[in-house]
């Protein structure tokens, strides 16, 4: 068996989640809070195994989807922690800790931990600057999926999930726009063109255009469904129902995009 | 009308629209959704209608404070961005040119017609870069020289023209000529190249020892084998390698030139382009096969520094929005 970091973070997060899920099911306090300090020696451990790939490789591991899904398993994890304790999301460590444990079971069993030497185009500081916005944004984007999820199912929960699930986009978004405009710096300077309208492009612009559409939906939404004699109680849960389809924009993005339709973006 | 392009409701509807014409483009092949969507006339209209619906939606908001800096910011950066598009789409210069080695030129071409630059560019040298011995590999590979007894050695890289000493300045030397393909001309009496594939490399050595010449042609392929007239007591052996794929850049050393006088030098590789005159020149590609030859990319857009200022107003906007406004609400 291979016990490096990156299985060891693994079997954490799984850890986490098992405590989790004992608190989902019992309510014991106690639990959430172990769940919650399993989660940080998850995070930690994950941090070590990009650190490890960083020194392994000489340059910033984010340039093949092994090395970003090192990254959004950190991400996912690292929001979990920080809003926990600011938005009572104790309810949704479960989720947060399986998901970390997904994205790390698909870097290992269905991409390549090969090390191939950077691409001239990819040996630019702006790699760094991109990938990491796009994925402190993708974590806090992965955590808005989950509440959204959890208001859809269950709208009579004492927390407010809707107003958490719009609080985490809104954080979220800045980091969106900030990735998608230094793509396109970038590929203005490797490349002479600041767009390309490659599907890879397209799809983060539609991500993009999703989420700006899902923050003025507050402000549009009501007026549209009092127009609509719609009963305004269905407000909130359209608005959630674009943040899960948001997010999974945002996996169609990332992953979709590569297998499914080519362009210049082929190595991510 | 005025209450209907000035609505959020329209804004989010254009979005709307928008975002499924796009999903649509990137379902087809990349040529025909240029045509029949990015750069058809109503995908130009839905943007057209969406700067309206903006400037209408900015201006409708009468009472501007602090707290409106964030909206305003976002709004003047999206309508800056469309404008620098705009300009992209109406006034950008984009073509290639191919440069051998030595070789200058006064138009780069787009769509195989030739566009005046208005200087002349020159590319001096074109090297690639291997990860494999992560030393710069000239492209005409490597001469090893050494003594018959094979006790002394030294390694040059092969630069045509180049004069070179060794072993202990005894010798002076200089690789005159390279073909990548070289054969004897009986017809002709002379040695030349069947073609620009490098099936057999050989490079012309002239040697001065003791105040005389020598000439010999050294094979790649063939260690054991030389043609001319030596009797030195020195071998010489030569390494022709063929570009790896583990390319680490491929580079090219470009100048400048206005009425004749050189006015700037400049190596560029991918991520470092050359601009001058609002001329920019990429390092595209190049041609595995005969690395005498390097592609570039040349790229004159005026609507790039819209496109950019837009961004960063953008950026500034939405961090006020999203950071900063949220703390003056509180306060």
């Amino acid at each position: 068996m291979d016990f490096s970091t990156a299985n060891i973070a693994f079997l954490t997060y799984l850890l986490a989640a098992i405590i989790y899920f004992i608190f989902l099911l019992s309510g014991n306090n106690k639990s959430s809070k172990l769940g919650y300090y399993i989660l940080i020696i998850a995070l930690i451990l994950n941090l070590i195994t990009i650190i490890q790939r960083w020194i392994l490789v000489a340059y910033p591991p984010f340039s093949n989807m092994y090395e970003t899904m090192l990254v959004w398993a950190c991400s996912i994890a690292f929001f979990q922690i920080i809003f926990e304790k600011k938005y009572n999301l104790s309810r949704i460590g479960f989720f947060s800790s399986l998901s970390a444990l997904l994205v790390l079971a698909y870097a290992s069993f269905f991409t390549t931990k090969d090390i191939s030497p950077l691409v001239p185009a990819l040996q630019s500081n702006w790699l760094t600057v991109h990938v990491i916005s796009y994925f402190i944004s993708y974590g806090a984007l992965a955590l808005s999926f989950i509440t959204a999820i959890y208001f859809v199912i269950n709208k009579n929960s004492k927390i407010d999930f809707s107003n958490i699930t719009y609080k985490l986009i809104s954080f979220a978004f800045p980091f969106l726009t900030i990735g998608l405009i230094t793509g396109s710096v970038w590929a203005k300077e490797a490349w002479g063109d600041y767009w390309s309208w490659d599907p890879k492009e397209m799809w983060s612009l539609i991500t993009w255009l999703l989420y700006l559409n899902f923050l003025h939906l507050p402000k549009t939404l009501p007026n549209v469904l009092r127009k609509l004699k719609i009963d305004l109680k269905y407000n909130k849960l359209v608005i959630n129902i674009f943040a899960i389809i948001g997010f999974l924009c945002v996996v169609f993005t990332y992953i979709g995009v590569n297998y499914l339709l080519s362009g210049l973006h082929s190595y991510a | 009308m005025y209450k209907i392009f000035s609505s959020i409701q329209l804004s989010v509807i254009l979005f709307s629209i928008l975002i499924i014409s796009s999903i649509s483009g990137t379902l087809i092949n990349q040529e025909k959704a240029l045509a029949y969507i990015y750069h058809s006339w109503w995908y130009f209209l839905l943007l057209i209608t969406l700067s309206i619906n903006l400037i209408l939606c900015t201006l409708k908001k009468r009472h501007y404070r602090i707290k409106s800096l964030g909206f305003l910011l976002t709004h003047f950066g999206v309508l800056i961005i469309l404008l620098g598009g705009l300009l992209s789409n109406l006034l950008c210069e984009k073509g290639t040119l191919s440069l051998r080695v030595k070789q200058k030129s006064d138009v780069f071409y787009i769509n195989k017609k030739p566009q005046k630059l208005g200087f002349t560019i020159g590319l001096d040298k074109f090297f690639i870069e291997s990860y494999d011995n992560n030393k710069i590999l000239n492209n005409l590979g490597r001469l090893l020289i050494r003594t018959k007894d094979k006790l002394k050695e030294q390694s040059f890289n092969v630069e045509l023209n180049k004069e070179f000493s060794f072993l202990d300045g005894k010798y002076k030397a200089k690789i005159t000529q390279f073909e990548p393909n070289l054969f004897f001309d009986i017809k002709a009496k002379k040695v030349r190249s069947k073609n620009k594939l490098p099936e057999n490399p050989a490079i012309h050595v002239s040697i001065i020892y003791n105040g005389k010449n020598y000439n010999q042609w050294v094979f790649a392929k063939y260690h054991d084998l030389k043609m001319g007239k030596s009797n030195l007591d020195i071998d010489f052996v030569y390494f022709f390698q063929k570009h790896s794929t583990r390319i680490k850049d491929f580079k090219s050393d470009l100048s400048i030139y206005e009425e004749n006088k050189l006015i700037l030098q400049k190596t560029i590789e991918v991520n470092d382009p050359l601009e001058y005159k609002g001329y920019k020149f990429y390092q595209s590609n190049y041609d595995p096969k005969n690395m005498m030859w390097s592609g570039l990319r040349v790229v004159k857009d005026p609507g790039t520094i819209f496109v950019y200022l837009g961004f960063l107003i953008l950026c500034l906007g939405i961090l006020f929005i999203f950071y900063l406004k949220p703390f003056l609400r509180k306060d």
